[in-house]
C-alpha cells in the first residue's frame, strides 16, 4: 500500500528540530496533534466544518461559535464540533496543522 | 477544539442565568486569564466554554440562557460519588484558568514521557512519507547518533524507531483518547 502523507505539514525529511514545538504541548493538544493525523479523521472534517458558523469576537481572548447543524460525526473522534485550527505562521496550505508552536529542543532518550 | 465534555477531563457542568442584580453576579468571562472558545449547540441551549492557558484546559458544560456579555450568576452540578472525586480537579483547573497567578501543581509532563510522545510523532510522519528506519532515526536521534547505531551489532536506535512507530499507531487507533482524560 503506498504511503501518502496526510497532515504532515513539514516536508520530510524534515529539519532535526521541525518537532521542538512539542515540549510545550499540554494533554489536550497531544490528543489534537494525534487526531490531525489520522486520514479518515480529515475526511469527516472536510465534510462536516461547514456546519460551524464562522467564530464571532466577544473579547481578545474570547470567541463565539455557533453550530448550525448537529453533528454526529463529532463525536466518534472525541468531539462536539469540526473546528478549524490556527494555521502554523500562515505559511501552511493545509488546513490541519498544530497551533501555538513553539521551539525548546527536547533529548533523544 | 471542541472536545467533548462526554471524554474530556478535567470538565465541569453548571447552569448559567443572567444576574438579576450587580450583586448577583458571580461569573464574568473577561475575568479569566484563559483564551475562552464558546460553542453554542444548534438549538443554543446548551453550549460548552472551553478555557485554556498555558498550562490547564478546561471544559465547562454549560445550560441556560445567559448573555456572556452581561452579569451572570452561574451554579455548579456534580452528581454522585464519582462526580464528587472529580470535582477537586475540575476546580482547580477552573480557578487556575481564572487566575494562572495561583500556585497550582505544573501538569507539564516528564521528559521521559514527552520523548517518547515526540518520537511517536516523528515515526508517525516518517512512515507516512515514506521515510525508512533509519531516516526517522535521525530526525529522531540526530545523524551522528544514528549513524553509530546502524553500525553497531545491536542497532538500538532501530528497535526504538520501531517501538515509536507502535506507540503512534496504538494513539492513531483510539489512543489518542488518554490525553483527553
Amino acid at each position: 500500500m503506498p504511503h501518502v502523507p496526510c497532515s504532515v505539514d513539514l516536508g520530510w525529511p524534515t529539519q532535526l528540530n521541525a518537532y521542538d514545538y512539542t515540549r510545550s504541548l499540554a494533554k489536550w493538544d497531544w490528543a489534537w496533534e494525534i487526531l490531525r493525523r489520522i486520514p479518515a479523521y480529515h475526511e469527516d472534517y472536510r465534510n462536516n466544518v461547514g456546519l460551524l458558523s464562522q467564530p464571532e469576537r466577544l473579547a481578545p481572548r474570547i470567541s463565539v461559535h455557533r453550530l448550525t447543524a448537529p453533528v454526529p460525526r463529532a463525536g466518534a473522534w472525541g468531539l462536539s464540533a469540526f473546528h478549524r485550527s490556527i494555521p502554523l505562521g500562515g505559511l501552511s496550505p493545509r488546513v490541519l496543522v498544530a497551533r501555538d508552536c513553539r521551539t525548546h529542543p527536547p533529548g533523544c532518550h | 477544539m471542541f472536545w467533548s465534555p462526554e471524554i474530556a477531563a478535567p470538565t465541569l457542568r453548571a447552569v448559567i442565568e443572567p444576574a438579576k442584580s450587580p450583586g448577583q453576579a458571580n461569573f464574568v468571562l473577561s475575568r479569566f486569564a484563559a483564551d475562552i472558545s464558546i460553542l453554542f449547540d444548534v438549538t443554543g441551549g446548551q453550549h460548552q466554554i472551553v478555557f485554556k492557558s498555558r498550562r490547564h484546559s478546561l471544559v465547562l458544560a454549560v445550560t441556560g440562557t445567559a448573555s456572556f456579555d452581561a452579569p451572570a450568576r452561574i451554579t455548579f452540578l456534580t452528581q454522585g460519588s464519582d462526580g464528587a472525586a472529580r470535582a477537586p480537579r475540575a476546580f482547580a483547573a477552573f480557578n487556575a484558568c481564572l487566575s494562572p497567578q495561583r500556585n497550582t501543581k505544573d501538569p507539564r509532563l516528564r521528559a521521559t514521557t514527552l520523548v517518547r510522545r515526540r518520537n511517536a510523532l516523528i515515526a508517525l510522519d516518517g512512515d507516512a512519507a515514506g521515510a525508512n528506519y533509519r531516516e526517522i532515526s535521525t530526525v529522531m536521534c540526530g545523524a551522528k547518533d544514528t549513524a553509530e547505531s546502524w553500525s553497531s551489532l545491536n542497532n538500538p536506535r532501530k528497535d526504538q524507531v520501531r517501538r515509536a512507530l507502535q506507540r503512534g499507531e496504538a494513539l492513531v487507533a483510539g489512543g489518542y483518547r488518554k490525553f483527553l482524560g
